[in-house]
C-alpha cells in the first residue's frame, strides 16, 4: 500500500523561527482559558453555595480565580511581544511565578474542599492540573524561543516525527473511504505532529494504534452513511 | 456501550462546552493515543459530537491543523443519560454478580 501525499505535508518549512513558539504560546492561552473558567466557576459556585459565611476557603477561591484571569490575560499578549526577548522574558517570569503560586493554591484548595466539599475539590484540583499543563507548555515555549535548534526543528514534521510513523498514518488513511481521507489523514497528521518532541518509538506506537484502528474507524465513519443501527460502540 | 466509549463521554462531559483535539482527549479518557477515532466518528456520527478544523493556517503555524471536538448541545443531554443508564446497569451487574462490578466475593 502506497501512502499518497498528505495536504499540507512535506512543505512546512519555510516559517519564523517563531513559529514554534507563537504555536506554543496558543496553546498556552487555550490552556490558561481553561483554567480560568474552572477558577472562576468554582469561587462562585462556592459563594453562591456558601452565601453569608466568611470562610478561608471561599477567600482562596477568589484568589485563584484572580490569579489565573490574570495570568490568562498576560498569555494573550505574549505573542504579539515575542520578537522582544526583554519584554518576553519579563512576561514569562511573570507567567512562571504566577503559575507556581496558583498551582500551590488550588492543590492547597483542594485538600481544604475535599472534607467539606468533595466536588468543589475535584475542580480545584482540575484547576490545579490544568496550571501544571500550563508551566509545562510555557517551560516548552522559552526553550523553543531561547534555543535556535529548537525552535527551528518543530516547523518541519519531516524533520522531527519518525518518516515510519508518517508513513504508517498516510497508510492507514487509504482505508478510509475516499471522501474522507484527507481530513482524516491530515488529523492523524496533526496528532502525531503533537508528539514529535516525544521519542520516535512512541511516534511509531501512536501510527501504529491509528493504523490499528483505522478499520473501525472505517466502520463507524461508513456507518454513518448507511443508518445508525445501534450497534455495540 | 463500551467502556472505552463511557470514557470519551465522561473526559467531554468534564467541561461540556470544551473543545478538545485527538491528543486532548486521550490524555484526559487514560486512553493510549490513537486509539479513539473510532469512537469520536461514531459519536459524530449519532450528532453527539460536532468538530471543526482549528482556525489556523498551517503553513503559517508550521505544523497541520488540529481538529477540535466537542458536544453538542443534545449529546450533552445524551451522554449524561447513556453515562447514567450505563452506570444503573453496572450497579444492577455487580448486585448479581458482585465479583464483575468489583464487589466482594
Amino acid at each position: 500500500m502506497n501512502a499518497e501525499p498528505l495536504p499540507g505535508g512535506p512543505s512546512l518549512a519555510a516559517e519564523s523561527p517563531y513559529s514554534h513558539a507563537v504555536s506554543l504560546a496558543g496553546d498556552l492561552v487555550r490552556t490558561l482559558a481553561r483554567a480560568d473558567i474552572r477558577a472562576k466557576d468554582l469561587a462562585h459556585g462556592l459563594a453562591l453555595r456558601r452565601s453569608r459565611v466568611i470562610s478561608s476557603d471561599i477567600d482562596l477561591a477568589l484568589d485563584l480565580a484572580e490569579a489565573v484571569g490574570n495570568l490568562h490575560i498576560a498569555a494573550v499578549r505574549l505573542p504579539s511581544v515575542i520578537d522582544r526577548p526583554r519584554v518576553v522574558a519579563a512576561r514569562t517570569a511573570y507567567l512562571v511565578k504566577g503559575l507556581a503560586y496558583a498551582s500551590t493554591a488550588a492543590g492547597e484548595l483542594a485538600l481544604q474542599l475535599d472534607r467539606v466539599d468533595p466536588r468543589g475539590g475535584a475542580q480545584a484540583r482540575r484547576v490545579a492540573q490544568a496550571c501544571g499543563e500550563a508551566t509545562t507548555l510555557l517551560d516548552r515555549f522559552t526553550t523553543a524561543l531561547h534555543s535556535p535548534g529548537e525552535a527551528a526543528a518543530p516547523l518541519t514534521t519531516r524533520r522531527r516525527v519518525s518518516p515510519a510513523a508518517q508513513w504508517l498514518i498516510g497508510s492507514a488513511a487509504l482505508v478510509l473511504p475516499a471522501a474522507d481521507r484527507a481530513r482524516y489523514a491530515e488529523e492523524w497528521r496533526g496528532e502525531l505532529w503533537d508528539l514529535a518532541a516525544e521519542p520516535r518509538r512512541r511516534h511509531l506506537l501512536h501510527a501504529l494504534r491509528v493504523a490499528f484502528h483505522a478499520w473501525s474507524t472505517r466502520r463507524a465513519v461508513l456507518s454513518a452513511r448507511r443508518d445508525d443501527d445501534g450497534g455495540e460502540w | 456501550m463500551t467502556l472505552p466509549t463511557q470514557l470519551v463521554l465522561r473526559a467531554f462531559l468534564e467541561e461540556p462546552t470544551e473543545e478538545l483535539y485527538g491528543l486532548e482527549v486521550c490524555a484526559r479518557a487514560q486512553l493510549a493515543s490513537g486509539t479513539i477515532h473510532p469512537i469520536l466518528a461514531r459519536l459524530e456520527s449519532v450528532g453527539w459530537l460536532v468538530s471543526r478544523w482549528e482556525e489556523a493556517d498551517p503553513h503559517e503555524q508550521g505544523r497541520p491543523r488540529r481538529r477540535y471536538y466537542r458536544l453538542s448541545p443534545d449529546g450533552c443531554v445524551s451522554a449524561r443519560a447513556a453515562l447514567a443508564r450505563a452506570t444503573a446497569d453496572r450497579n444492577a451487574l455487580g448486585v448479581l454478580r458482585p465479583g464483575l462490578a468489583g464487589g466482594a466475593g
